[in-house]
């Protein structure tokens, strides 16, 4: 008994339908041997950078500071989504309010000094998480101005004397910024080079 | 009194042949230090572009990025306590990345040679699965594309209404 369908095909289409066939199995038994000279475009490269707060959420960051009373454990993160490992140093700084930040436009640091850095080689599609625990030891005020002498960050104590002005544009409050930027390692030069990443905490000096 | 005067002022001279001896060393101490986070600094990127070359190369490197993360920190420990004015912590941490690097370094590049071989088998072994396995996969197509032609033609052949003779 023969099939209506097959009778209505001829013996050309049967044969375009065996190299179709042919093709697709060369195809695929070749993959393994083609994927090692072809190289597919990888996705997006860029790495993470952020701050969370005590309860690993973007909430509960500490804004009005004591003298001799740290805040709760704070997680500065990076995540390296580079298609290959990475040599990362994340730089912390102090500012002012007058300080400034780090410049996008021109994706140039703050041009004021680190008080500390951190470095980390990652794995492609790996997050490195630091506690950072702060406390500002010691500090004078007057109406106008205070200085921040002594601040901690994870039982490291550094002497700064920075001083800040009070901002007329908002409330009578002295305000400080920690700034937190990355810097990524770059075999061809051998030097660390800025991200264009940053972030940053503001911080405001309780001096009631 | 003249005993103690001369005393005191042999004391004050030993100071100050102190003061002056230290300081000068101070500074050395100071400048070697410096010299030895520069190079731990170079170390830690070589090493790094070792470790980069054995992942590109195909190796795991979990391991060795580990030993990186290692001799890193204790670089930014030296950096964070020359900066705060330790410089004997400094000196100890930066004095134990060397070895590390260097470890890590030479691991990376045995790693790498090893995996830049197996990796040279893998491709001629795929290139020779490829053409075998294709002459293979052609010609048994081949095969059954002539048995079917076969048995169409044989089909058409034997659907063909014949002709009786009366």
């Amino acid at each position: 008994m023969q099939n209506p369908r097959w009778s209505t095909i001829n013996l050309s289409e049967f044969k375009i339908i065996f190299v179709a066939i042919g093709l697709v199995g060369v195809l695929l038994i070749a993959s393994p041997a083609i994927a090692s000279f072809v190289q597919l475009p990888g996705g997006e490269r860029f790495s993470e950078l952020y701050i969370l707060g005590p309860q690993h959420t973007a909430s509960g960051y500490p804004s009005a500071l004591k003298v001799g009373e740290p805040t709760p454990t704070l997680f500065v993160g990076v995540t390296n989504d580079m298609g290959s490992s990475q040599l990362y140093s994340l730089s912390f700084k102090l500012a002012n309010r007058t300080d400034p930040l780090p410049d996008q436009t021109t994706g140039s640091p703050s041009p004021i000094q680190q008080l500390f850095n951190y470095r980390m080689a990652l794995v492609d599609n790996a997050t490195k998480e630091y506690p950072l625990l702060f406390e500002i030891a010691n500090a004078s005020s007057s109406p106008s101005q205070a200085t921040l002498s002594t601040f901690k960050v994870n039982d490291m104590s550094f002497n700064i004397n920075k001083p800040a002005l009070i901002s007329n544009d908002t409330s009578s409050a002295f305000y400080y910024r920690f700034i937190v930027e990355l810097w990524i390692y770059n075999s061809e030069t051998q030097l660390f080079e800025y991200n264009n990443r940053f972030v940053y905490l503001q911080l405001q000096l309780d001096t009631s | 009194m003249t005993n103690k005067k001369i005393l005191g002022a042999g004391l004050l001279t030993l100071l100050a042949l102190l003061l002056f001896v230290s300081i000068p060393l101070s500074d050395g101490q100071t400048t070697a230090l410096t010299l030895k986070i520069q190079n731990a600094n170079t170390a830690i990127g070589q090493a790094f572009g070792a470790v980069l070359s054995a992942e590109q190369a195909g190796v795991q490197i979990s391991g060795l990025l580990d030993q990186l993360n290692i001799a890193a920190g204790l670089l930014a420990r030296a950096e964070n306590s020359y900066r705060l004015g330790d410089i004997n912590a400094a000196t100890t941490a930066v004095d134990q990345v060397f070895p590390i690097t260097q470890q890590v370094s030479s691991l990376s590049m045995s790693a790498e040679s090893n995996a830049e071989s197996a990796t040279q088998i893998t491709l001629w072994l795929s290139i020779f699965v490829a053409f075998v396995g294709s002459f293979l996969f052609v010609s048994g197509l081949f095969f059954i594309w002539l048995l079917f032609k076969k048995r169409y033609i044989k089909n058409i052949l034997d659907a063909k209404p014949e002709v009786v003779n009366d």
